[in-house]
């Protein structure tokens, strides 16, 4: 009898912590190299490989003459063609910084243009020292526009008898620089991404 | 026995109509006319039961759009679009709770129509706000619900006329031209394309709502001994009257697409009746068993059950209701400069566009709703 009320006491207390742990609020931090994937839509694993997979061969690329500056860049926005709501700025951003990093190119702060607007305007508006202020008529044209589309193309498994619902999505994203003098495009490159993810289409 | 099942139904009776009563609240406002009162209400969907979720999400954009508020109907609606595509798994536990007591107890996932109208106003939204990119994913998103379900969604040539804007406004003709020619295949005819604007001139784009939209009631059949059968059905459609536009003191003919968003509901509801039918005829069954089982032991019980069963045995009505009856698009070509533009429907009082400025080989939005 005893030992009945005890195993039961346990099997409850099992139970009960089982029903806790479920219901507990965790949080811990990933290691954003690491790839991981909840479902077939991009994601910030996504992000990295577009990126290292695109500016690896741009940096080694032997498309821009020799000249004694670097060549001077400005990043256009990619265009957003998928049908996700994506934040391509976090793509530009991040391709400009390693361009930067390699040392071999300079780039124009698009984004920063009314501000420095502003900011400059407001050197010239009497507060400031005349010494101290920026001379205007001195920004660096562009030699080069840096852009993008980035694309998608998703494919459902067709409504058929099944338990697991599929799914299939490709992303690419063409990356172009073309000359302001000319208009050529000057260098032309291709990220892909493929994935397929399953999920049962019955759940509890 | 009796006791508990008669207690239990009219908990279950209590608790489906308690969640429904914030939604019910802020529907008599948005159409008394008390727009802040209608957004009021649904402040919080989360406060909502999970079961009408979707449904405060959808009503909360569409309130939030016609406010002006283009920006929250937007975070609204994609709250929406999300929780539709956290809802395509089949959730067991609902199922049988649905076969045993009424569709009134699972999440409500909206009608295959309503799907697709969340991102055309996610579409409408984005183009207000001049968001050509992300009215462009709504747009493609759109299509995919269209893929879905063919059948049901054909009539709705508003939606397709959008997507087909959003094409044009992204320097995509190709996509566009094939969205013109499905729209005009759909339509039975017609000379849609897309049109650069000429030197000289704007374009003006309204999204006109007009009347409401047909809601769900219940029709109910009974058979011997206690079964009774209660299924969903849209009410007719009101007539839209004719629009008529003046600009500048003269009247005008705009190309008009126009979609009865009740045929489309009423498509939509037809193509899943196989399912809700079955699901009807399996509740029927078992709770006939259990009945006769309760019966078997007492006849008192069982009398009960069937009355407690009978009572229980309830139509989903839920639906989206403050969506327009009819949604029409009008593309007005204007020489760039200020007009002033009059547009009726009928006896509702017309709407004053004044000093409305339209810029050079660009677009100007408005959504007006009658």
């Amino acid at each position: 009898m005893q030992k009945n009320r005890f195993g039961s006491l346990i099997i409850t207390a099992c139970f009960a912590f089982l029903v806790l742990a479920g219901c507990m609020a965790t949080t811990k931090n990933l290691n954003p190299e690491k790839e991981t994937h909840y479902d077939a839509t991009y994601d910030f694993s996504d992000k990295k490989q577009i990126v290292e997979r695109l500016v690896k061969p741009l940096i080694a690329a032997s498309v821009f003459p020799v000249q004694e500056t670097k060549p001077i860049l400005i990043v256009y926005p990619v265009v957003n063609e998928t049908s996700e709501h994506i934040s391509t700025g976090g793509i530009t951003d991040d391709i400009r910084m390693k361009l930067i990093q390699s040392g071999k190119f300079r780039f124009i702060n698009e984004n920063q243009r009314e501000n420095i607007e502003r900011e400059t305007g407001y050197q010239y508006q009497g507060y400031v020292d005349p010494a101290q202020r920026v001379e205007q008529g001195r920004q660096l044209g562009a030699d080069y526009i840096l852009s993008g589309t980035l694309r998608s193309i998703k494919k459902e498994q067709p409504k058929q008898w099944r338990l697991m619902r599929k799914e299939r999505i490709y992303y690419s994203l063409d990356l172009t620089i073309t000359d302001l003098k000319t208009g050529e495009i000057v260098y032309a490159d291709q990220a892909e991404l493929a994935r397929e993810a399953s999920q049962p289409i019955i759940g509890w | 026995m009796a006791k508990h099942i008669a207690f239990g139904a009219i908990f279950i009776l209590i608790l489906t109509g308690c969640s429904s009563l914030p939604l019910q609240k802020a529907r008599d406002a948005f159409y008394g006319g008390d727009l802040e009162k209608a957004g009021r209400s649904l402040e919080d969907c989360t406060d909502i039961s999970k079961k009408d979720r979707l449904l405060c999400y959808m009503e909360d954009g569409v309130i939030l759009h016609y406010s002006g508020a283009y920006e929250k109907s937007t975070e609204a609606l994609l709250d929406a679009s999300r929780f539709m595509k956290q809802q395509e798994q089949i959730s067991a536990s609902e199922q049988t709770s649905a076969v045993l007591i009424n569709d009134r107890v699972t999440t409500y996932k909206g009608e295959y129509g309503e799907r697709l109208w969340v991102h055309t106003f996610l579409m409408m939204d984005y183009l207000l706000d001049y968001d050509y990119e992300d009215a462009l994913v709504e747009a493609r998103q759109a299509l995919e619900v269209y893929d879905a379900h063919p059948g049901s969604l054909t009539d709705d040539y508003f939606s397709r006329a959008l997507i087909a804007l959003c094409f044009e406004n992204m320097q995509l003709p190709d996509d566009a031209r094939i969205e013109y020619e499905k729209l005009s295949k759909a339509m039975g005819g017609g000379d849609f394309a897309a049109v650069a604007i000429p030197p000289g001139k704007g374009e003006l784009v309204l999204f006109v709502g007009q009347g409401r939209v047909p809601h769900k009631i219940s029709t109910d059949m009974a058979f011997p001994p206690s079964i009774r059968i209660s299924v969903p059905r849209y009410t007719d459609s009101q007539p839209a009257p004719p629009l008529t536009f003046r600009c500048d003191d003269r009247d005008i003919t705009p190309l008009e697409v126009s979609t009865d968003l009740g045929d489309v509901d009423r498509k939509s509801l037809n193509d899943r009746s196989a399912a809700y039918l079955t699901r009807q005829a399996l509740r029927a069954g078992a709770k006939e068993s259990i009945a006769n089982e309760i019966g078997e032991h007492n006849q008192l019980g069982e009398a009960m059950a069937r009355i407690v069963f009978f009572l229980l045995e309830e139509a989903d009505v839920r639906s989206w209701e403050t969506l327009p009856g009819h949604m029409t698009l009008v593309r007005i070509e204007l020489d760039a400069g200020v007009h002033d533009l009059k547009i009726s429907s009928g006896y509702s009082n017309p709407v004053h566009l004044e000093a409305l400025d339209i810029p050079e080989g660009r677009r100007v939005y408005r959504s007006i709703r009658f």
